[in-house]
């Protein structure tokens, strides 16, 4: 178990929401040999808008935006909303070296493996 | 006897119509199997503006074109899909060729279509046609 999906906990994110957030801020999750990738589809959102955390093994990524709208919509399919994403990462990867890129409402996270354990893979390689 | 008659054609969603880009015109419209992305449809006094949700790329990634009335907007061949040895844990979303295609009324100018690229949405601004003036009522004299 690589990267676990943690369900933010009712109490601090109203039900609506919670129901949107799943509908919304899509995520997918890769796994390389050095690193996990997990990447976020949140179209409509700036940089200053996502803020991400990290407490021991839990990674959580929080976007948040106002919802005022100005225009008169005549179609509407989508709409980018306040969202909260938590996962839990396995012990296998280094969250002090966790790294993050924001570019067109696309957020990559890059977490990689812990130094220790690809060193002794080596070492056993030989 | 008076009979009024009905020009104006029963009212249904004339937008709506013009704006048709789902499942017929979709089959239409394009030649290979494309993911088709949300689209929004604004409207105010001087333009619609289409909001295509394609988180991901970069501007030269698409292209658009205006055949016929009928705009497409669409990803560009050289775009490569997604790596199928990719090793995925959790895959909500994918980031592949997609293509869109709306019917676009004849009121718009299809000379001042502009588009713009930020934040993973795609806005597309079609002008109105600026109305033409009514004729201004004229006093006719009686000689």
């Amino acid at each position: 178990m690589i990267v676990l999906e943690k369900k933010c906990c009712p109490s601090t994110v109203t039900s609506s929401r919670t129901f949107e957030t799943e509908n919304y801020a899509k995520a997918n999750i890769i796994k390389k040999d050095d690193f996990v990738s997990i990447v976020i589809s949140a179209p409509g959102f700036k940089k200053e808008q996502m803020v991400l955390k990290v407490d021991h093994s839990t990674l959580s990524i929080v976007g948040t935006i106002d919802e005022a709208e100005n225009k008169k919509y005549i179609r509407k399919e989508f709409k980018p909303i306040s969202f909260e994403r938590n996962f839990e990462v396995s012990k296998h990867y280094d969250m002090e070296a966790i790294s993050a890129k924001f570019e067109q409402g696309i957020i990559e996270i890059t977490i990689p493996v812990k130094m220790e354990i690809k060193n002794s893979k080596q070492i056993n390689i030989q | 006897m008076l009979i009024r008659r009905e020009t104006a054609p029963l009212f249904r969603n004339l937008i709506e119509e013009m704006f048709k880009g789902y499942n017929t015109d979709f089959e239409l419209y394009s030649s290979n199997r494309s993911r088709m992305p949300s689209a929004n449809i604004a409207e105010d006094n001087e333009k619609f503006i289409i909001e295509l949700a394609i988180p991901g790329f970069k501007k030269d990634d698409f292209e658009l074109k205006l055949e016929n009335e009928v705009l497409t907007i669409k990803s560009k061949e050289e775009i490569k899909s997604e790596e199928k040895d990719e090793n995925y844990r959790l895959k909500e979303f994918s980031m592949c060729q997609f293509s869109r295609s709306f019917t676009v009324p004849d009121t718009i100018d299809s000379e001042k279509i502009t588009a713009t690229y930020n934040d993973g949405i795609l806005y597309v601004e079609l002008i109105k046609k600026e109305e033409v003036e009514k004729k201004s009522v004229r006093e006719i004299q009686i000689s």
